[in-house]
């Protein structure tokens, strides 16, 4: 049995389907054992190839991407890396094709004349290689429940919020945010800003489907929104994130500087920036992704006297940028993704702080 | 640096140019299907689908012009926007997949790009429908931000006015950074300025000619609006007191109009909820409706694009094959004439037996590769019909009968233009107008009928319409006028040849040459093209009640099913499927009518043809065969020397300065060698006819 990592690759387009192998006929590793043209072929394929990972595009005709996705989940446990396209439709698509299940998504490919191809090729690659990795993982990981629509508080006062809480995610992230977010009361007294690793044009989507199924509000981040309790923001994909304090309150600033560590938006540059303008008022979580940015930035953080938490191995889809943090010693705290939440909720409570700021009197 | 090489990025393209073309196919006719059913959303999901495919591929292919256009065309097709814009939208569609083909087209060829500015303006004007066209007028978003807001209202509680400030420069101001300049200074003169767009340090780009700023100050608003105005710079100036936040509830203000939107742009979110708060039930229902249409298209899955030109090859092989079986299977008769008590005998006969029935098999699965359904060519027709009928004020419905029919590939090519040139016909000079229709005491819509079946070894294809029918009169005074047919002739002329002069060029009933039927090729040209693929094609017709287009041709071209018979040394053979029966005459039953040789069979008069008189020996037979041949609904009697047998021919073809003679279609080599000519029976008729007429006229 060859250990290379077995792909089918279902998608309704010829070109798509014959695109996609020679892309990722380029790493050695994979192998594409197959391609079907609709849901239910490549539901009879799965049974008779049994691949290591699916791609999947939503869009299709007779059994579509996501009754197909609900099948693949319920009986193969085979992980789902859907290819989407950037369009408002496919982007709430892809986001309730996350929530049931897929692993991760990459953008559709596009333009194979350009250089741009090398981008979306190594995202693909990359992804594949994490999703065949966590097929034993993916049963385990907690279903997500949908819950009926989460009661938001009538009145939103703008709060200062306790905490700062500054959270960087990469693959695996927008299930375990959705799991993590949708956990925290509407009362919920810290501010979060999140930077997740996801292509320009999704985090639009992606902030609009968490608030709808979030009992806190969850928002697109633009420049200028002022940080309040209870309150999520997102880094827009493309763009980086920053927190400045300004005389009245304090507010998220977008730049599009250069890539830190190849991300825009960096978990490096919100955790910079979060250590400097709040200090010991920061909490800095690392969540599942691959690779290490975030990791420096946490030392940041714990350094100003912040709190630092990462996620554990086993709760994660990808033990990497966690993992770099404990590592080297920045994790204060590693918690499994169920206790995130409480933990957060702990962390910002006012009676807690304010225990804290006796504390920091009294050294 | 290109991710593929030139090859893998070509073949690519040619993936994409071939799949796309089916995709416009589909299109058209789901566009068809929305211009019937507009409000249909399942009808509208499988239009978005193609669209949004099309996007993927030729995005994925570098065609930038036409990912982009069919993402605004996806985008555009909405349930909203189709109950808004009801049947236009089809036509958006329709005009989509044009501009789509001309476009795929052009990239083919690798020529620029026709401009796609029409179907933008046409896609822009479905989904900004209420917004009529607005001169010019300063249009501000004052979109401030949270942050903004919160010193807007600091700003108040200090007793400060705060001001939505917006000035468009004036486009022929010379200097425009200094012009951006001179606005700030004279702002922040007036009061404090919270905020500005395009900020201080951001260069004005050169589309953009609008400031925005929020002032608070002490100023009266005349006051301010006076020093706003710089002459020569500022063409418009608006300025309004900011909207109040109500109160505490800003935020919630925001994040609600957030949600809203998400309302309103997400449409169809209430379902979305619904499909999640019940998997297991829609799952079971979506589960069956699966199942069953997946076995249907199981052997799509399957499929495999192989050039034309490699089945042709095989079927080569193939006819080689059965021309090495008969050789062989002469070898063997004359093995057994010689050794008629040899034991092998018994096992020649099972070999080839079994040889045979391999080869039957091998070339019936071979010619099955090249049968394609007429549907390939039938698809694009209600298109036609429907830009036809548009174009010339009439109201025609299609019917399509006999689609999954399967024909030679080569013929159903070929057939293409002639059918659709009597398409047109049928519906621009067939069907009348809807007031005619109704004098005529008809429905205003007119059909037609489009049909294909099988009717022995041939394929028959009906073009018929309910229209007004063939004048027959009409014509032949045409064919007169025009000196086609004498005026003596034209009385004693048949209702079929009378028909046929249809087929004559320069010939048109039509009062005036419309644009449709100006269009592409002639009836002479369907003629000759059906003439080439040793097809038929007939009329009936029936004045207020319509015409019907009879195209008959054979299954295949390549191995024909023959009779094969000897006139002198010569062997001939005509196809099987022409051959009506094979009757014997004594020279005594021949008579002589009108210059013409006919016999009298049966109830019928027989015209008869000596093939020995198209050569050059005459005629002198007692006792003849006479191997009678339809064609188009008339029989003919050929007078053939002697009779040989049925055998299935392979067709070579023959090149041109071969063989000077259209009354040959084709040649053939038997087993032993022997060279078959394949008469062309449509044109033996005509100059055996006219032959026989001079002869008859000096005699």
């Amino acid at each position: 049995m060859s250990d290379r990592i077995r792909v089918l690759v279902v998608d309704d387009s010829a070109l798509m389907r014959k695109l996609i192998p020679q892309i990722l006929e380029r790493d050695k590793s994979i192998e594409v054992v197959g391609t079907a043209m609709d849901g239910s072929f490549g539901l009879r394929k799965i049974e008779d190839l049994r691949p290591d990972v699916v791609t999947l595009d939503l869009e299709m005709p007779r059994m579509d991407g996501m009754e197909t996705l609900r099948q693949i989940t319920r009986k193969y446990r085979v992980p789902v890396i859907i290819v989407s396209a950037l369009s408002t439709e496919g982007a709430t698509a892809t986001f309730k094709a996350l929530a049931l299940g897929a692993l991760d998504f990459v953008a559709k490919p596009r333009d194979a004349a350009s250089a741009h191809m090398d981008e979306i090729a190594e995202d693909l690659i990359k992804k594949i290689k994490i999703a065949s990795k966590t097929k034993t993982k993916n049963a385990a990981r907690p279903a997500l429940v949908e819950r009926p629509k989460p009661t938001k508080p009538a009145v939103r006062s703008r709060k200062e919020p306790t905490r700062i809480v500054a959270i960087g995610v990469s693959t695996g992230g927008p299930y375990a945010l959705q799991y993590l977010l949708s956990q925290l009361p509407g009362d919920f007294p810290g501010s979060i800003v999140i930077v997740q690793h996801m292509p320009e044009g999704f985090t639009e989507m992606f902030s609009r489907r968490l608030n709808e199924c979030c009992a806190i509000d969850v928002k697109e981040a633009q420049s200028g929104d002022l940080l309040i309790a209870g309150r999520a923001l997102i880094c827009p994909g493309d763009r980086h994130i920053k927190l400045r304090r300004m005389p009245l309150a304090s507010t998220v600033v977008l730049s599009d500087e250069d890539r830190v560590n190849g991300h825009r938006p960096s978990v490096d540059v919100l955790f910079r920036s979060v250590a400097a303008e709040f200090g010991y008022r920061a909490i800095g979580v690392l969540m599942t992704g691959m690779g290490d940015d975030g990791a420096a930035g946490m030392g940041l953080i714990k350094h100003a006297g912040g709190m630092t938490i990462a996620q554990t191995e086993e709760t994660c889809v990808v033990f990497g940028m966690p993992k770099a943090a404990i590592e080297r010693g920045f994790a204060l705290r590693v918690v499994p993704l169920e206790l995130l939440a409480n933990a957060l909720v702990n962390h910002c409570s006012p009676e807690r702080i304010a225990k804290e700021e006796k504390v920091h009197l009294q050294l | 640096m290109n991710f593929f090489s030139d090859e893998r990025a070509a073949e690519m393209r040619e993936l994409f140019f071939e799949s796309a073309t089916e995709l416009l196919q589909t299109l058209n006719e789901d566009g068809l299907e929305l211009e019937k059913h507009p409000e249909d959303a399942e009808i509208l999901r499988q239009v978005r689908r193609i669209v949004h495919t099309l996007k993927g591929d030729s995005a994925a292919c570098g065609f930038q012009e036409l990912s982009e256009l069919a993402h605004l065309l996806e985008d555009a097709l909405t349930p909203e926007v189709a109950a808004l814009a009801k049947a236009s939208l089809a036509d958006v569609v329709l005009m989509a997949a044009d501009t789509f083909s001309s476009m795929i087209s052009a990239y083919r060829g690798k020529m620029q790009s026709p401009a796609g500015d029409e179907l933008r303006e046409q896609i822009e004007a479905l989904t900004h429908k209420p917004a009529a066209a607005v001169p010019y007028k300063l249009q501000a978003r004052f979109a401030w931000s949270e942050y903004e807001n919160l010193t807007m209202e600091a700003a108040r509680e200090r007793g400060q006015t705060v001001y939505n400030v917006a000035f468009s420069i004036d486009p022929q101001c010379p200097m425009r950074a200094a012009a951006f300049q001179l606005v700030r200074n004279v702002l922040s003169e007036c009061g404090q300025v919270l905020a500005i767009v395009p900020e201080q340090n951001d260069a004005p780009a050169h589309d953009v000619d609008v400031v925005e700023a929020l002032l608070a100050t002490t100023k009266s608003r005349v006051s301010v609006e006076k020093k706003c105005r710089i002459p020569s710079v500022v063409r418009e100036l608006l300025l309004e007191e900011a909207a109040k936040p109500q109160d505490t509830a800003d935020i919630q203000d925001i994040v609600e109009h957030v949600t809203t939107e998400i309302e309103q742009e997400a449409g169809p979110a209430p379902e979305v909820t619904a499909e999640e708060t019940a998997p297991i039930s829609t799952a079971a229902t979506t589960a069956n409706s699966v199942e069953q249409p997946a076995a249907n298209f199981s052997q799509l899955e399957n499929l495999l694009r192989v050039d034309a030109e490699r089945i042709d090859a095989v079927l080569n092989l193939v006819g080689e094959l059965i021309i090495a079986k008969s050789m062989l299977h002469q070898t063997v008769a004359e093995f057994d004439k010689r050794f008629p008590k040899d034991p092998l005998k018994m096992r020649f006969a099972d070999a080839m037996a079994f040889q045979a029935r391999v080869l039957n098999d091998l070339q019936k699965s071979v010619m099955k590769i090249r049968m394609v359904p007429v549907e390939h060519l039938f698809r694009r027709f209600p298109r036609v019909v429907r830009d036809v009928a548009k174009s010339c004020g009439k109201d025609v419905n299609l019917v399509i009968t006999g689609q999954d029919t399967d024909l030679d590939k080569s013929i159903l090519d070929m057939l293409a233009e002639p059918l659709a040139h009597l398409v047109r016909n049928s519906v621009d000079h067939g069907i009348e107008l809807p007031e005619e229709r109704l004098q005529a005491g008809k429905a205003a819509q007119g059909t037609v009928r489009l049909a294909a079946y099988h009717q022995g070894n041939q394929i028959v294809i009906e073009i018929a319409d309910d229209g007004r029918g063939i004048d027959r009169d009409r014509l032949v005074a045409k064919a007169i006028e025009k000196g086609i047919v004498p005026q003596s002739e034209a009385g004693e002329m048949t209702e079929q040849a009378a028909l046929d002069l249809i087929f004559h060029p320069g010939l048109s009933t039509a009062d005036q040459v419309t644009s449709i039927s100006g269009r592409g090729i002639g009836m002479d040209v369907v003629k000759t093209v059906l003439e080439r693929l040793k097809g038929t094609i007939s009329i009936k017709t029936e004045e207020a009640k319509g015409t019907t287009f009879y195209l008959r041709v054979p299954l295949t071209l390549a191995i024909i099913k023959a009779l094969l018979f000897r006139v002198g040394e010569r062997m001939y053979a005509v196809p099987l499927a022409s051959v009506v029966e094979i009757t014997r005459a004594a020279q005594s039953e021949v008579h002589r009518v009108d210059g013409h040789d006919v016999i009298r069979l049966r109830d019928e008069v027989l015209t008869l043809i000596h093939l020995r008189a198209l050569g050059v020996q005459p005629a002198s037979m007692k006792n003849m065969f006479v191997v009678v041949v339809s064609l188009s609904d008339r029989k003919f009697g050929l007078v053939v020397d002697r009779m040989v047998g049925e055998e299935e021919l392979v067709i070579k073809a023959l090149d041109d300065h071969l063989v000077a003679t259209e009354l040959v279609s084709g040649a053939s080599i038997l087993g032993d060698g022997t060279v078959v000519l394949i008469l062309n029976i449509s044109a033996v008729v005509s100059r055996g006819g006219r032959m026989q007429m001079t002869m008859g006229a000096t005699a």
